[in-house]
């Protein structure tokens, strides 16, 4: 059975139709959308079953964590507990009090805060030994040199036999 | 009428490729992996020989089917090896290759004995097709008979069940233009794999279960074998194949096993290849390169290889074979080749994904629904030899299948997994608008002009995935918006029928439908390459950073001492720190019912409370990572814990436990 000359004159042109303007349309439709936020941690979760107000994460729970700057976030920060605070750094700890009364910590390095649960020296994550086992499981390279041998060389001898015998057929 | 003689060309290819492998094993030297990926082309040049005609009579189509092919092979061999309970080790590798080129001699002789494969009879679809490269096909085909109407006649078994298998005159593109077209869909789809996945580390969080089983099978030498540290020591159930042949690859090369995180990339590209193939030889290359198009810029590409969904993207690089060898059938090639080629697809299929087999075997049967109805004696000769040739084929797959999953607790109920119900908004944004349209209308022009099964083959695939989507209904358990994964398949597979149909008919169709394809991808390709930053932002589960509090648990942890995790650690964990773990998964991110009695005991420790306590006393476990930006879970301090590392992507808490 095949479709009728009508049909078959105007069912592709007007598909095409469809299609650029579908095309057209959907930048213009997205543009009016609210634009994505890739941080959003619910971006992938359709609206239906988002929370209906935002989860904090287990950082802004913590309630030893000291105030900790995005920057210092993003290289990483090593918290290693003080039990045993010396007079200076607490009256140190004390200035760095906010007016709000919560502990501001400071400089990554500093021995700060220093009493109660927020007794804690901050150290660069970088610190830390780059050549560890778990880094060269993530990021481990070996020599390339083994693909000259496994891909350059029976190449080059493909090549070279084909010239010798020329193409074969059958 | 001569030919190349590719499959003697191909078995020279590969005898001098494992030479070369075996020179790098003799001298003992370890090199990157990426040097023993040739081993993928041993595999599939070996078995050229004895490939259907359709497939190994044209030459880019012959490179282009190598390396899913050899990666098939090579993966249902060391499934088999390491079934019969031989050692995986260089030797044994090297010993599988070559038995497979000597496979491939013996098949290659026995053919040239016999110029015409299948006992000597001519096959059915083999006039058809052009013979060498550039070849157009012969005139008049396009207006040969469709189908055989379902009339039972004589002689009935040599016609083809799927209609004609013809590609019109000027149907096939030059060679060089073609390999333009795929080359430059290549270069595009890797783009995209690696701006979703690429980097160290990449982003993700399975791709610590594929290096840690790749990395146990070179220890160990064999694949049945445990995890030492997931959920404090199971066996490894993941689907064989893909860490097989990533274990091959670390033996053989005794290369750094973080190379392979960039497996994922390989394997979306042997995605494209394997479809290039299937489709050319099936449709001709203009649908070819019509259908690598479409599947470069599905969105949907860079979602899966983003959160490294590497077994998915094996069994869909093995799919396209499958359908190709349903598709040879239908077309009339009865012969033990085309039969043999379906068995081994279902069978690697098996090996490599168990979802993408039930989903292969719900499209098999739609479509061999229609053909039984067609030519039931026919289809039931075909069927008695593809179940002899998966017999012969996958017994010992089956076999490690079977033990794998031996004591796994099966399956957990559907409702486990009613929050993964497809959601249609996100479906759009996985296809993108220009997909989505141009699927309907792909749909539309199959149906309206296709009368052969063949061309239907995109449609029943598309049809499988929405059933497994919707699955729920009949309690079917499964992670059901994972049949968006399948779909730009579908439509490569739908805009390629569209596009032969266009070409068949001719006028003024066979012009516009070429270009409305082009137009579509090339709108496809701004979204595409916006979904795969957004899926790397939102899928960038770890970062240099979160490495230094990995080490930081590495250094702290005692013998005996476990680590508690969330969902978005719960896979890098156990490869990063080399510890047992607990995981605290969500229900629908468990597959073996087994698991869940211990990612109940990682839940409770997230939760905090009593419970909470009595499993960090019971399991001695030293350190709780929690991924500040997890999705999917309340975030909860953990009772008693102290923050002993803090970063953007990690947050290591400290219990205490001695």
């Amino acid at each position: 059975v095949s479709p009728t000359p009508a049909v078959r004159r105007g069912a592709v042109p007007a598909l095409l139709v469809a299609l650029l303007v579908t095309m057209a349309a959907a930048p213009l439709a997205a543009a009016a959308q609210k634009p994505l936020d890739p941080d959003d941690p619910d971006l992938y979760r359709p609206a239906s079953r988002r929370p209906s107000k935002p989860q904090p994460s287990v950082l802004e729970k913590a309630p030893a964590i000291p105030v900790l700057t995005t920057r210092r976030l993003q290289r990483g920060v090593v918290i290693t507990p003080r039990p045993r605070p010396t007079r200076t750094a607490r009256s140190r700890s004390e200035r760095r009090r906010s007016p709000a009364g919560r502990a501001v910590a400071g400089d990554v390095g500093d021995p700060a805060p220093t009493s109660g649960p927020l007794a804690a020296t901050l150290r660069p994550a970088a610190t830390l030994d780059p050549n560890a086992a778990v880094i060269q499981r993530a990021s481990g390279r070996s020599s390339l040199l083994g693909l000259a041998v496994t891909v350059l060389l029976p190449g080059v001898a493909f090549v070279l036999w084909r010239r010798r015998t020329g193409p074969r057929v059958s | 009428v001569t030919q190349p003689d590719l499959a003697r060309e191909a078995l020279v290819l590969a005898t001098l490729i494992a030479a070369a492998l075996a020179a790098i094993v003799v001298s003992g030297a370890d090199v990157s992996v990426l040097a023993a990926v040739p081993a993928l082309a041993v595999a599939g040049l070996a078995v050229v020989p004895m490939l259907p005609p359709a497939l190994r009579r044209r030459r880019l189509e012959l490179a282009a089917v190598t390396l899913p092919l050899g990666m098939l092979v090579l993966a249902v061999a060391v499934v088999s090896v390491a079934a019969l309970g031989i050692p995986l080790t260089r030797v044994s590798l090297l010993m599988t290759l070559a038995a497979l080129v000597a496979a491939g001699a013996l098949a290659q002789r026995r053919s040239a004995d016999r110029p015409l494969a299948d006992g000597g009879r001519a096959q059915p679809g083999a006039a058809e097709r052009p013979l060498h490269d550039d070849v157009p096909a012969q005139p008049g085909a396009a207006e040969r008979p469709l189908a055989d109407g379902g009339q039972a006649q004589p002689g009935a078994a040599d016609r083809p069940v799927g209609g004609a298998s013809a590609t019109p005159r000027g149907a096939d593109l030059p060679t060089p233009v073609a390999a333009a077209i795929l080359v430059a869909c290549l270069t595009l789809a890797a783009l995209l794999a690696v701006r979703a996945s690429g980097g160290t580390p990449p982003s993700g969080n399975d791709w610590g279960k594929y290096l840690l089983y790749a990395d146990e099978i070179r220890r160990q030498g064999s694949l049945l074998i445990d995890n030492p540290y997931w959920l404090l020591g199971v066996p490894f159930r993941e689907d064989p194949a893909g860490p097989a042949v990533l274990g091959s690859l670390l033996i053989l090369s005794g290369g750094a096993t973080a190379e392979l995180a960039w497996a994922i990339v390989g394997c979306v590209l042997l995605g494209l290849l394997a479809t290039f193939a299937a489709v050319s030889t099936l449709f001709g290359r203009r649908a070819a390169c019509a259908a690598v198009a479409v599947l470069a810029v599905a969105p949907a590409q860079a979602d899966m290889a983003a959160w490294h969904g590497l077994a998915n993207f094996v069994g869909l690089a093995f799919l396209p074979l499958a359908l190709l060898a349903v598709g040879l059938v239908l077309r009339g090639d009865r012969s033990w080749s085309a039969c043999g080629l379906l068995a081994l697809t279902l069978v690697g299929i098996a090996a490599a994904h168990r979802l993408t087999l039930l989903v292969t075997v719900v499209t098999l049967a739609g479509i061999g629904v229609v053909a039984l109805a067609r030519a039931p004696g026919v289809m039931l000769r075909i069927a008695a030899r593809l179940a002899a040739a998966a017999a012969v084929l996958g017994a010992l797959v089956a076999s490690d299948l079977l033990r794998r999953s031996a004591d796994d607790g099966g399956v957990q109920s559907y409702s486990a997994y009613l929050d993964t119900k497809i959601v249609w908004s996100l479906v759009q944004r996985d296809l993108s608008w220009a997909l989505v349209v141009l699927a309907a209308i792909s749909v539309l022009v199959v149906v309206r002009w296709a009368r052969e099964p063949i061309a239907w083959l995109g449609i029943a695939l598309l049809g499988a995935a929405l059933a497994y989507g919707y699955s729920w209904i009949a309690h079917v358990p499964g992670f059901y918006i994972r049949a968006v994964y399948f779909m730009p398949l579908a439509v490569a597979f739908l805009v390629a029928a569209a596009a032969w149909l266009a070409q068949r008919r001719g006028g003024r169709a066979a012009r516009l439908v070429p270009a409305v394809i082009a137009v579509a991808a090339l709108a496809a390709a701004p979204a595409a390459w916006g979904v795969a930053g957004d899926v790397r932002n939102y899928y960038g589960w770890t970062d240099d950073a979160a490495l230094r509090g990995y080490d930081l648990v590495v250094r702290g942890l005692g013998p005996g001492q476990t680590v508690v995790t969330d969902r978005c650690t719960s896979f890098l964990a156990p490869w990063l720190v080399h510890a047992p773990v607990l995981a605290g998964l969500l229900p629908s991110d468990i597959g073996p019912a087994a698991e869940r009695a211990r990612v109940a005991e990682a839940r409770a420790v997230l939760a905090g409370g009593a419970a909470g306590r009595r499993v960090v006393a019971r399991r001695r476990v030293r350190f709780v990572l929690i991924n500040p930006r997890c999705p999917g879970t309340e975030q909860r301090v953990p009772s008693g814990g102290s923050l002993v590392f803090a970063s953007t992507h990690l947050t290591v808490f400290a219990t205490g436990s001695p």
